[in-house]
C-alpha cells in the first residue's frame, strides 16, 4: 500500500509542478494593453455602452451613433476575442455603469462558450492582470481551476514568448471615435479580403449561459441588453438549441435572422464587416435602439 | 457523478482512503461502506432513483433465497418469473413505455385512425439497463443452480450497486463478482497498479479521443443537410472513434477503479476495430453484454443448433434485442438488424469462428488479406454507427444518401489545427493499441523498457488528459443513456 501511495503521490506531484510552471509562464504574460482604451465619448451623463470584442472596431460607427442619440454618450468597450468573457466584463467595470446607463453586450458567438470564460491559455489575449486573475478566481473558482488545467501544453512555449508590450495598469481611461478599422484603406473601400468567414460554434451549455447572465445582472445596476452578432450568410453554424435558449432567456434587442449579412459586407474574418457592412449594422442598431428607447 | 469530473477526483481518493485505512480490512464494514459510497455516487444524479436500485436489490435478494430453498420446479419458475417481471417491468416502464405509445399512435395514424394516447412525463434513470441485467443474471444463475443464493444482504447490495460499474457496466455476472464480496479484502499492489494503468488509458480514450471527436461528430450530424459527402464520412468516422473512446474508456476506468478496491471485473473491450469480420467484432465489442445475451437468451433459444431458419431467427432476435436494449428508438433496431445482416452470411457458411486468435498473432505487419478484411469490417461498422448516432431513421438515410450520391454541401468542413491535432491523437491511439493488442492494456510495457521511459510516457498521457479536461465538449458518457 505504501509503495502504491508513494508512486501515486510522486506522479501527482510531478503533474502539479508541471501545471504550476505553465501557470507561471502565463502569469508573466499578463498584457493589460487595451484595457484603458474605449471608443466614443464620455461627454454625457447617460451612456449607451456597447461591449464586445474586435467586432466593435469593425461593425459600429460611433460618430454616427453619437449624432443620432444625442442624449447619451456612446461608448464602445472591447477587448480582442481571445481575451474572453471575464476580461471583457472586467474592463467594462472600469466604466462603472450606473442605473441610467444602457449596456449592450454584442459578443461574437464564441464568447457564449465555456472555453471563453477565463481563457488563461489563450494566445494573444489582452487586458489580463494579476488583479483580474484574483478576481476571476474569486468569482468563478471552479472555472478558474479548470482554466488552469486547460492551459494546453502545446501552447505553453508560445504563451511564454508572448510578453506584454507595455504595462498600462493605472493609466487614465481614454475615449476615441476612431477605431483601428478607420486606419485600414481596404476596409474603408468596402473590400473583402481573404480570411476565415465560417463560424462553427455549436457548443451549448445551458448552465454556463445561465451563469453568465446571472453574473452580468448581478454585476451592473444599469439596464442590460444583448445583441446577436453579425454572421455571414451560408457560412454560419450555431447550435439551434443555443440560439433558442439565448432568444428566450437573454434580453436580446435584435433577432438572429436579422444579423445575417451578405458576402459584400464582409472584411477579413467571421465577425468583421467592412465599412459598408458597418454602415448597415449601425443603422440596424439605431432602429433597434429607437424602438427600445421609446 | 462523472468519472471525468472534479467531483470524482475528490470522491475516489476519499473512498479509497476510508475503504483501506479506516475499515482495516473488515469485510462487512468494507462492503457496507461500499454500498454507502455507491448510493452517494448514484444519488449525485438523482437520489430519487436510488429507490429503484434498492427495490431491485431487495426483490432479487429475497427471490434468490426463496428459489434456493424451494425444490418445487413450478414454484421456482414462478419465483424466477416474478423477478423477471419486476425487473423488466421497471425497465419497460421507464425506458420503453413512451416508445410503444408513440409507435402505436403512429401506426394508427398511418392507417387513417387518429387515437389519443398519453405519454408519461418521466426521465430515464441512469444505468437502469445495466444494473437490471446484472441482477437478472443473479436470479437466473440461482434458478439454474449455477450458484448458491447470497445470504448476506450487504454483500448482495454491494454487488448490485458497486459504483465503478453501476451506471455503464461492464455488466457483471453474479458468478464472477458476487463471491468477491464474500472475501476479506487485502490490498494487492500489483492489482492496484494495473488498475491505475487501465484508468490512465481509459481517461485518455474518454477525455482526449471521445470528447474531441464529439465536437466534430455533433457538428456534422446535427447539421448534416449542410455538409458535403466527404464531410459526412468524416462525421461518421469521428463518431466511430467517439463511441469507442467513450465506452471502452468508461469500461477501462470502471475496471481500473474496481481493481483499486481489490475487485476484478470482466473485460469489456478487446480492440474491436482490429476485427477481421463482424463475428470477431462482436466478440471484442461490449463483451459483457454480448456474452450476457449469449448465455441468457441466445443459448436458451437454441443458439446455432437446428435448421437454417432457426439460426436466422435466433440471430435476428439476439441482434434486435441488443439494438432495443440500447434505446427505445427505431434507429437502434435498424442498427441491430444491420449487424444481424452482416453476421448471418458468416454464420450460415460456418465462418463465424474463423478469426478467433489475435490478428497477425500480434506481429506489427499483417497479411494484405487480413488488412483488407479489417478495413471492410471497419467500413461496415461505420455504416451501422450512422444509424446508432442519428436521431431518426430519416436523418440516417439522408446521411447515407449524401455519402453515396457524393452530395455537395453548402458548408465546407474546416480542417482547422484542432482537427489535425485530433487526427494526430487518433493515429497515436491506433498505433499504441495496434502494438499492444496482445495485452489487456496496451500501455503496460515489458520490463525490458527502462522505467524512466515508461514513466515519461504515462506522464505524457496524463498531461494530454489534463490539457483536454474540462473542454466545453466534455460531456456525459454516451452509454449512461442506455
Amino acid at each position: 500500500m505504501i509503495k502504491f501511495l508513494k508512486y501515486t503521490l510522486v506522479f501527482v506531484l510531478f503533474l502539479v509542478a508541471f501545471k504550476l510552471i505553465q501557470l507561471a509562464l502565463v502569469y508573466t504574460n499578463l498584457s493589460s494593453k487595451d484595457s484603458s482604451n474605449f471608443y466614443g465619448s464620455s461627454a454625457m451623463e447617460k451612456r449607451i455602452i456597447l461591449v464586445g470584442s474586435s467586432n466593435l472596431d469593425f461593425n459600429y460607427d460611433y460618430q454616427l451613433l453619437q449624432n443620432t442619440f444625442k442624449e447619451y454618450a456612446i461608448v464602445g468597450c472591447n477587448l480582442n476575442e481571445p481575451s474572453g468573457f471575464y476580461a471583457t466584463v472586467h474592463k467594462l467595470k472600469k466604466l462603472n455603469p450606473k442605473k441610467d446607463d444602457i449596456v449592450i453586450f454584442c459578443f461574437p458567438h464564441s464568447l457564449y462558450e465555456p472555453d471563453k470564460l477565463i481563457p488563461l491559455g489563450s494566445k494573444g489575449k489582452k487586458g489580463f492582470s494579476s488583479e483580474l486573475l484574483k478576481s476571476a478566481a474569486r468569482d468563478f473558482p471552479l472555472d478558474f481551476f479548470k482554466a488552469v488545467l486547460n492551459i494546453k501544453s502545446t501552447d505553453t512555449f508560445k504563451l511564454s514568448k508572448e510578453k506584454p508590450t507595455k504595462k498600462t495598469s493605472g493609466e487614465a481611461i481614454q475615449f476615441n471615435f476612431e477605431t483601428e478599422a478607420d486606419e485600414l484603406t481596404e476596409f474603408l473601400e468596402c473590400k473583402k479580403l481573404d480570411g476565415a468567414f465560417n463560424i462553427q460554434s455549436t457548443g451549448f451549455d445551458a448552465n454556463h449561459l445561465k451563469k453568465m447572465l446571472e453574473y452580468i445582472e448581478n454585476s451592473f445596476e444599469s439596464k442590460v441588453w444583448f445583441r446577436f452578432p453579425v454572421v455571414k450568410e451560408s457560412e454560419y453554424l450555431v447550435s439551434e438549441e443555443r440560439l433558442n435558449y439565448l432568444d428566450t432567456h437573454f434580453p436580446f434587442i435584435n433577432k438572429f435572422d436579422n444579423s445575417i449579412y451578405e458576402d459584400q459586407y464582409w472584411y477579413n474574418q467571421w465577425y468583421h464587416l467592412n465599412s459598408c457592412g458597418r454602415e448597415l449594422n449601425t443603422s440596424k442598431l439605431m432602429d433597434e435602439l429607437t424602438i427600445e428607447l421609446k | 457523478m462523472l468519472f471525468n469530473s472534479l467531483e470524482f477526483g475528490i470522491f475516489l481518493p476519499l473512498v479509497f482512503g476510508i475503504y483501506w485505512f479506516i475499515n482495516n480490512g473488515k469485510r462487512d464494514v468494507q462492503n457496507l461502506f461500499l454500498v454507502g459510497a455507491s448510493y452517494y455516487f448514484y444519488g449525485c444524479w438523482d437520489w430519487r432513483f436510488l429507490s429503484l436500485i434498492i427495490l431491485s436489490t431487495l426483490v432479487d435478494y429475497v427471490i434468490g433465497r426463496q428459489i434456493e430453498r424451494s425444490n418445487d420446479k413450478k414454484h421456482r419458475k414462478i419465483l424466477l418469473f416474478t423477478s423477471l417481471f419486476v425487473n423488466l417491468g421497471v425497465l419497460f416502464f421507464f425506458k420503453y413505455f413512451n416508445f410503444f405509445v408513440d409507435s402505436f399512435t403512429q401506426a394508427f395514424t398511418f392507417f387513417g385512425q387518429n387515437i389519443e394516447a398519453s405519454r408519461l412525463d418521466i426521465i430515464l434513470p441512469v444505468g437502469i439497463s445495466f444494473y437490471t441485467f446484472q441482477t437478472l443474471s443473479y436470479t437466473i444463475d440461482v434458478y439454474r443452480k449455477k450458484m448458491v443464493a447470497e445470504n448476506n444482504l450487504v454483500s448482495f447490495a454491494a454487488y448490485v450497486s458497486f459504483f465503478p460499474q453501476l451506471v455503464a457496466g461492464p455488466i457483471e455476472r453474479a458468478t464472477n463478482l458476487l463471491p468477491q464480496f464474500s472475501v476479506k479484502k487485502t490490498f494487492d499492489y500489483e492489482l492496484a497498479k494495473s488498475g491505475a494503468q487501465l484508468m490512465l488509458w481509459g481517461f485518455f480514450k474518454k477525455v482526449v479521443i471521445a470528447d474531441n471527436c464529439a465536437v466534430f461528430a455533433n457538428m456534422i450530424f446535427n447539421e448534416h443537410q449542410d455538409y458535403s459527402w466527404n464531410s459526412l464520412i468524416l462525421g461518421a468516422l469521428f463518431f466511430t472513434f467517439q463511441i469507442y473512446g467513450d465506452f471502452s474508456g468508461y469500461s477501462d476506468i470502471a475496471i481500473g477503479t474496481a481493481r483499486l478496491f481489490g475487485f476484478k471485473l470482466m473485460r469489456n473491450f478487446a480492440f474491436p476495430y482490429f476485427s477481421r469480420d463482424i463475428a470477431e467484432f462482436w466478440r471484442r465489442w461490449h463483451i459483457s453484454l454480448s456474452t450476457w445475451f449469449r448465455d441468457y437468451l441466445y443459448i436458451p433459444l437454441g443458439g446455432s443448433r437446428g435448421g437454417t431458419s432457426q439460426k436466422i431467427k435466433n440471430t435476428f432476435i439476439i441482434f434486435l434485442v441488443s439494438g432495443f436494449w440500447h434505446g427505445a428508438n427505431w434507429t437502434f433496431l435498424v442498427w441491430g438488424a444491420l449487424n444481424a445482416l452482416y453476421f448471418l452470411p458468416l454464420m450460415l457458411s460456418n465462418r463465424n469462428r474463423n478469426n478467433i486468435e489475435i490478428v497477425g498473432n500480434g506481429n506489427f505487419f499483417i497479411s494484405i488479406v487480413d488488412f483488407l478484411n479489417i478495413l471492410v469490417t471497419f467500413g461496415l461498422t461505420v455504416i451501422a454507427w450512422i444509424f446508432f448516432r442519428s436521431e431518426t431513421l430519416t436523418q440516417a438515410f439522408e446521411i447515407l444518401k449524401g455519402i453515396f450520391t457524393l452530395t455537395d454541401g453548402v458548408i465546407d468542413f474546416n480542417m482547422t489545427n484542432k482537427v489535425w491535432l485530433l487526427i494526430g491523437y487518433l493515429t497515436f491511439l491506433l498505433t499504441v493499441e495496434w502494438i499492444g493488442r496482445t495485452k489487456e492494456n496496451p500501455i503496460v510495457f515489458k520490463n525490458t523498457i527502462p522505467k524512466v521511459v515508461v514513466w515519461c510516457f504515462y506522464f505524457f498521457l496524463a498531461i494530454l488528459v489534463i490539457d483536454n479536461f474540462g473542454n466545453s465538449a466534455s460531456q456525459e458518457f454516451i452509454y449512461f443513456d442506455f
